[in-house]
């Protein structure tokens, strides 16, 4: 609370009125709910938005001046979202037991921490700021000067792989450039060699073996990755003991052994395999490029990494366009028919029959052209940047909507025809009413194991559109550009392969749990299924 | 003594669930002889239709297995045979017809096709003799002009055609036994009492078995030359028809027959079996039906009875029946319980006024449903669903309203709710005001007199909205006035009042029991204190002792609350036990209406007597095949010229072809010439 005040202060003092404003309106609001809302649900998912935005606001004062982009917003308001519907389907009883039912699966147990794990990346990755410059450190703390860079706080956290640039290409753990350059030696003799790397292997000592180093400091690695997991587990322990009041040997024996009730030893284990890379993965990124560089030199792991945020961005983003389009023609055309349903059908038989690729094509084009006759409105390339990436992720969103859409008519098409419909309209109920009572919570598992299908999708089509050219602005890192520009690498000779494996091995992990997770959702959601 | 063609001993199938093992079919021993029939009676989820499977080897493994027993076709024992074995048997020695007749037939290969498929199968025939065949068969059973029908496809026929189809196809190899698995629960009564005729008259011919089962005691009555009952997985009496019929043993047996409603118990509490049928993944120690038996003593719960036969061709599973053990139990008389239920009634029917205002005046009510048809979805005639009704019910009463299923009767109850006001035309007087013309939220605030209760328990309420939700909404949508702690005082007094209990509001409609979810209806209907309930054959979902339990929960609440309903059925036993009025409705129109006992007692419209003769009733004559109805309830869309009936009435004169009769007056009146 004392931090907040102080906080609040600070921003009011540096002239931040808006956003002050804002946190005292949102204060208010979460009170008002936390006293007044009947329902336990909407109470505590008030309090962790507000904490959420309390966070968002405060964290970059820490490292700078807060500048979001637009598709941090939207980011934003997913995951409030999330968090909103976590607490409504926990307060359902037959929504928590259906979600239990997802999570009694181990493989599920197993993908959703490595999907939290790509969450935290995107998330850090959102939140971004634009550092104070340095040069006018000593003149006034009252009118800091703010670099027109944007940077986020994944960056700070991976300082030491974005700073480090080489000159050119370089292969995992090398020390030396993949090119020749010509190096004058100190006798002023020119020899053509490979030189060495200015940041990768700097610490060895000359004939020191880059393999008996490498090890060496994985092994301190595994180490600290290995005493992260332990207190994050501790942490979880106790917080079991306390949620279900009991000792600690039955906690742990249930948290780590127990094969009744869910398997949380399998999230636990999963989690210390992720703690074990990103540990090895951080630590030896000090020292060495993990996975090499790329033409201009810059560390193809720093690259990857941020282009996690785009590819969960895109999978989430188009989703969230498509829904509102998909749900409201859908059950709109099943429930009403007649000539709204004509029209609806009318209207989707239309899009699909044009070329969706054409249309993304148009569309980004037509951005292109928009930007460049708005110059002043875009600042920064990340701005620019970020703009072309939400305009895709609305057309994928605006061409996506089809396939849900006639499922969610047919659905609304069945249910229309019960009873209860029958029994509610008898009670004088509105259409509205009877849409957002009755046959939205009869749909939603369509929903569901839809959404989490096609995120999966989307994230490959990002990569398959800029591929062809037509995606993500070439500035904005993604696993798309990343394969579009391995295109040319791979026919060099000799070949440069670890922009290519890296952009493959993480879109593989991200899309591998997506689908693993898709499955168990709909094994658990799709009645069809259900067996007993 | 006929030979015996099946025999089954000790038949264990177990199932594998998650709750642990469901003992479905849990020792059972019968046998059936050469041109016998043999009913299966039993309330759902008793392990009939899974012997019937077990039988056929189609039981799902996993996770169903038989663990134990025998099934000897001849002397060859079938658990022994292989798939491969038993698809020589299915079809050929062995043949079963089921329940639905519309998923039994697939719909994209014309019936034809579909017969010659088995004939070819286990007879080996082609070319013409096979369509000959295909066509004795259809002829066989009853379809008219095979030639014809033969070319098409199952959405052509009506149900009972298609069960005919069904019938035809189980017969083509000419089986040993057939096993009907509630071959008529989804007909109508006059098509049963065909397609029951048509199995009668193929045994008689061929000389096969028939295992027939069911849960419908008239059926049973009528086709059975032996019963067997069976209950939570066990056959707890095994008798022949006869002494069945007169001198039923087991308590589980007697109190089926004192829950069947009928005329002459109107003025009683019906007598009902409480709870249900215990969970089949449950150990028993003693006898299954402890809990719910009105006789049980210690011994019953200790240990299990074994089969005892107090008469010859009787057998029956119950300590009573057991000299040593009946010994232990203590003396009770039975209980005075019928003598009170006597009572029970008794001041209500006493009130008779004939000449209360009526609540609910329907005059000339037309409901006409267009037909789109073309490119551009003009109209292109009208289905006339209801043409022209004109039924009162006074207040406090029961109007039963009653005829086959596509004559309209649903229809008129949506019609009165105002759920179908596009195509509604006539006038619905409710009380001074007509709803027909009540618009906004005038008719919105009328919506609370008039609720409605389904007949499936299961599609009638949203399973994603608790019991509290569920009952609150109509109380919400009317805005009824009442504040939170109110609705929810009155949520749980609802509860109480339909038999539940307060503490059931928090849970979703799923843990319930069909009977349970019955009442829950009815509890969501009352909510908004209405005046009239239209109940859409609210009981023809449910086993019979539990429709004893719903219609005694019906006439309670009439009693006390003064409620009226339009009760829509098919069942004449229900409206003779509940009904006030009666009115029988023919494609569109009402026959005949009046007072319940002078509709009943002397029917004058030759469709309410066919639509009467065709119920299967205990202690009735056999049908009279005379009266029996023939053919099928016409096409709304172009009902015959003249009186709707005269294509397949028996008594038709030339005048019924050429004019609509009038309706004759006075409170019991019929539209036919024959009294006009």
């Amino acid at each position: 609370m004392a931090l907040a005040l102080f906080f609040t202060v600070k921003m009011l003092m540096q002239g931040q009125a808006l956003l002050t404003l804002g946190i005292v309106v949102a204060a208010l609001v979460a009170v008002v709910l936390l006293n007044y809302a009947t329902r336990k649900w909407l109470a505590a998912s008030a309090v962790t938005l507000l904490g959420l935005i309390l966070l968002l606001v405060l964290l970059p004062w820490l490292f700078g001046r807060p500048k979001y982009l637009y598709s941090d917003y939207f980011f934003f308001v997913l995951l409030a979202f999330l968090s909103t519907s976590g607490f409504y389907v926990y307060s359902k009883l037959h929504l928590r037991m259906t979600w239990r039912q997802v999570f009694q699966r181990k493989v599920a147990m197993g993908t959703v921490v490595v999907l939290l794990f790509f969450l935290v990346i995107t998330f850090l990755d959102s939140i971004h700021f634009q550092p104070p410059l340095n040069t006018m450190a000593g003149k006034s703390a009252a009118q800091p000067q703010y670099s027109t860079q944007i940077v986020s706080v994944l960056d700070r956290v991976l300082g030491a792989m974005r700073d480090k640039d080489e000159k050119s290409y370089s292969a995992p753990f090398a020390t030396r450039l993949y090119v020749k350059e010509s190096i004058e030696l100190p006798g002023g003799k020119i020899v053509r060699e490979y030189p060495r790397l200015k940041h990768g292997g700097r610490h060895l000592q000359p004939g020191q073996s880059v393999a008996g180093d490498v090890a060496s400091k994985a092994l301190i690695a595994v180490l600290f990755g290995l005493g992260v997991w332990l207190l994050l587990a501790l942490l979880f322990t106790l917080g079991r003991m306390l949620q279900k009041r009991c000792a600690l040997r039955s906690a742990v024996l249930e948290l780590f052994v127990e094969r009744r009730g869910l398997p949380w030893h399998v999230a636990l284990y999963t989690l210390l395999v992720v703690c074990i890379i990103a540990a090895l993965l951080l630590y030896l990124s000090n020292f060495y490029h993990v996975f090499g560089t790329d033409k201009v030199g810059q560390d193809t792991l720093y690259q990857a990494l941020k282009s996690v945020r785009t590819g969960v961005l895109i999978g989430t983003l188009a989703t969230l366009i498509m829904l509102p389009f998909a749900f409201l023609l859908g059950v709109a055309a099943g429930y009403l028919k007649g000539w709204v349903d004509d029209l609806i059908q009318f209207l989707y038989t239309t899009l699909s029959s044009i070329p969706g690729v054409l249309l993304i094509a148009a569309s980004v084009l037509a951005m292109d052209v928009y930007i460049s006759n708005h110059e002043s409105l875009f600042r920064t390339a990340a701005e620019r940047g970020d703009v072309k990436f939400l305009a895709l992720c609305g057309i994928l969103g605006v061409t996506g909507w089809i396939g849900l859409c006639r499922l969610l008519r047919g659905e609304a098409l069945k249910i229309r025809e019960m009873d209860y419909i029958e029994a509610a309209r008898a009670f004088g109920l509105g259409h509205l009413k009877v849409i957002f009572n009755h046959i939205a919570p009869n749909v939603m598992h369509i929903i569901m194991i839809v959404v989490v299908l096609d995120f999966s999708g989307l994230v490959l089509a990002e990569a398959v559109l800029s591929y062809i050219g037509i995606g993500i602005d070439p500035t904005m890192n993604s696993w798309g550009n990343m394969i579009n520009s391995a295109r040319l690498e791979m026919a060099r000779e000799p070949v440069v392969w670890w922009a290519l494996v890296a952009a493959l091995l993480f879109m593989f992990a991200l899309v591998l749990a997506a689908n693993l997770f898709a499955d168990a959702v709909r094994d658990a959601f799709d009645p069809k299924l259900r067996t007993g | 003594m006929a030979e015996t063609i099946l025999k089954i001993d000790n038949l264990k199938t177990w199932f594998d669930t998650s709750r642990g093992v469901l003992r479905a079919v849990d020792g059972v021993s019968f046998d059936i002889r050469h041109g016998e029939t043999l009913a299966l009676l039993g309330e759902s989820g008793c392990g009939k239709s899974m012997t019937a499977l077990s039988i056929m080897g189609l039981v799902p493994d996993p996770p169903g297995r038989i663990v134990d027993g025998s099934i000897l076709l001849g002397d060859e024992d079938l658990t022994t045979y292989s798939e491969i074995e038993m698809r020589g048997v299915r079809g050929n020695r062995i043949a079963m017809i089921f329940q639905e007749p519309m998923t039994s037939l697939n719909p994209v290969l014309t019936i034809g096709e579909q017969i010659k498929e088995t004939v070819r199968k286990h007879k080996r025939l082609k070319g013409p003799a096979l369509t000959q065949r295909a066509l004795e068969l259809l002829e066989a059973v009853g379809i008219p002009d095979p030639p014809k029908r033969i070319k098409e496809y199952p959405h052509q026929l009506s149900g009972g055609m298609k069960q005919r189809v069904m019938i035809a196809i189980a017969l083509s190899a000419e089986p040993d036994l057939l096993i009907a698995d509630e071959p008529t629960t989804a007909l109508d009564v006059t098509i049963q009492a065909q397609v029951l005729r048509l199995l009668k008259d193929l045994q008689k011919q061929t000389g096969m078995a028939i295992l027939l089962i069911t849960h419908d005691l008239g059926v049973v009555y009528e086709t059975a030359d032996r019963i067997a009952v069976m209950y939570a997985g066990q056959i707890v009496e095994q008798a022949s028809r006869k002494v069945f019929f007169k001198k039923p043993a087991h308590p589980y047996s007697r109190r089926l027959f004192h829950s069947l409603p009928s005329l002459d118990k109107r003025d009683q509490v019906l007598d009902t079996i409480a709870g249900s049928v215990p969970p089949l993944t449950e150990e028993f120690r003693g006898c299954r039906f402890v809990a719910r038996c009105d006789q049980a003593w210690d011994a019953c719960a200790e240990q299990p009875p074994v089969y005892r036969r107090p008469v010859t061709g009787q057998s029956v599973l119950c300590h009573l029946y057991n000299k040593k053990i009946a010994a232990t139990r203590p003396d009770q008389e039975a209980s005075a319980a019928p003598a009170e239920r006597q009572q029970a009634y008794q001041a209500a029917t006493g009130t008779e006024e004939a000449g209360d205002a009526p609540l609910l005046e329907v005059r000339d009510l037309k409901i006409h449903f267009p037909i789109h048809k073309g490119l551009l979805k003009t109209v292109r005639g009208y289905v006339y669903a209801v043409d022209g009704v004109e039924i009162e019910i006074r207040p406090g009463k029961t109007l039963a309203l009653v005829g086959e299923s596509g004559c309209g009767k649903t229809t008129v109850g949506k019609g009165i709710l105002q759920l179908l006001r596009d195509y509604t035309q006539g006038d619905i007087r409710f009380g001074r005001e007509n709803l027909n013309t009540l618009k906004g939220e005038a008719l919105r605030r009328k919506r609370a007199e008039f609720q409605i209760i389904f007949q499936d328990p299961f599609s009638s309420m949203n399973p994603r909205m608790m019991i509290s939700d569920i009952i609150e909404e109509g109380m919400l949508a009317l805005n009824t006035g009442e504040s939170p702690e109110e609705r929810a005082r009155r949520i749980e007094e609802l509860l109480l009042m339909v038999g539940l209990s307060a503490d059931m509001k928090h849970r979703y409609p799923h843990e319930f029991s069909g009977g349970q979810r019955q009442r829950i209806c009815i509890a969501r209907a009352l909510a908004v204190k209405p005046k009239l309930i239209v109940c859409d054959e609210p009981t023809s979902a449910l086993d019979v002792s539990v429709q004893a339990q719903i219609l005694n929960l019906l006439k309670s609440l009439q009693l006390r609350l003064g409620l009226s309903y339009l009760f829509i059925t098919h069942d004449i036993s229900v409206v003779s036990y509940l009904a006030d009025d009666i009115a029988v409705m023919y494609l569109g129109r009402i026959v005949e209406q009046g007072p319940v006992g002078d509709v009943l007692g002397s029917p004058k419209h030759p469709y309410t007597k066919a639509l009467f003769a065709a119920v299967p009733e205990i202690n009735k004559e056999l049908i009279d095949e005379k009266m029996m109805l023939k053919g099928d309830l016409p096409s709304p869309i172009d009902p015959p010229k003249g009186c709707h009936f005269h294509p397949r009435c028996i008594e038709a004169i030339a005048k019924c072809r050429e004019l609509y009769p009038p309706a004759s007056t006075g409170r019991h009146r019929a539209r036919c010439h024959l009294y006009s």
